[in-house]
């Protein structure tokens, strides 16, 4: 039956429908990854603790550094997985939100408690986003 | 992620801004921020979705396994 089941999906995908090409890639969508799940939680965490570090510039600068290095991990990670575009995307947005932050850091010049703040809440938000989705991948 | 949470922090960088808190370079870094949060949480629903598409099919195929 499974494969009666699988040939309809096949059809439906081969006739160039867009719904079939959905089933077709929720079907075959990369399964749960402890890695994946690990290094998106990696960076909710630092995200949410180095906010305590705000008025520290030089322990601040250490952590966006810290958070740029995790997130380009997890881009790496999740690129060469099949069938893991979603997961793809949710990683290349999470290395360019903390590559923002970096920047400023990176230029050297004064930056702002608040800016440290807000741009760190930023990044949680976006990694608990990330981490709820990529949690509830099938097993 | 909430929306209110985006809209209140996008009110409060927006308030900073205004009173000299922060820089203009660090009010648009906020900016293109919540566009990349924006970005986010609509690649999250699409994998959501499939997450649900995939339960339904492996849901049907028990069911029509046990009939069969």
């Amino acid at each position: 039956m499974k494969k009666i089941l699988l040939s309809i999906l096949l059809t439906i995908t081969l006739s160039g429908c867009a719904v079939g090409y959905k089933v077709y890639d929720a079907f075959f969508m990369a399964k749960y990854d402890n890695i994946e799940y690990a290094l998106t939680n990696k960076v909710r965490t630092l995200s949410e603790l180095a906010v305590e570090d705000c008025k520290d510039q030089s322990k601040s600068k250490d952590n966006f550094e810290g958070l740029y290095f995790i997130s380009v991990e997890l881009k790496n990670f999740t690129q060469y997985i099949p069938d893991n575009p979603d997961a793809v995307k949710l990683a290349n947005n999470l290395v360019e939100l903390s590559k923002q932050g970096r920047e400023m850091y990176v230029k050297g010049t004064g930056v702002s408690e608040g800016f440290c703040r807000i741009k760190l809440q930023q990044i949680n938000r976006s990694a608990e986003v990330a981490q709820k989705v990529i949690g509830k991948k099938p097993r | 992620m909430t929306l209110n949470e985006i809209d209140a922090s996008y009110r409060e960088a927006t308030s900073m801004f205004e009173q000299g808190e922060i820089t203009k370079e660090e009010y648009l870094n906020f900016l293109r921020g919540f566009e990349i949060e924006k970005t986010i949480t609509m690649n999250a629903e699409e994998l959501q979705q499939k997450e649900q598409l995939h339960a339904a099919i492996t849901t049907a195929i028990s069911i029509v396994s046990a009939l069969a």
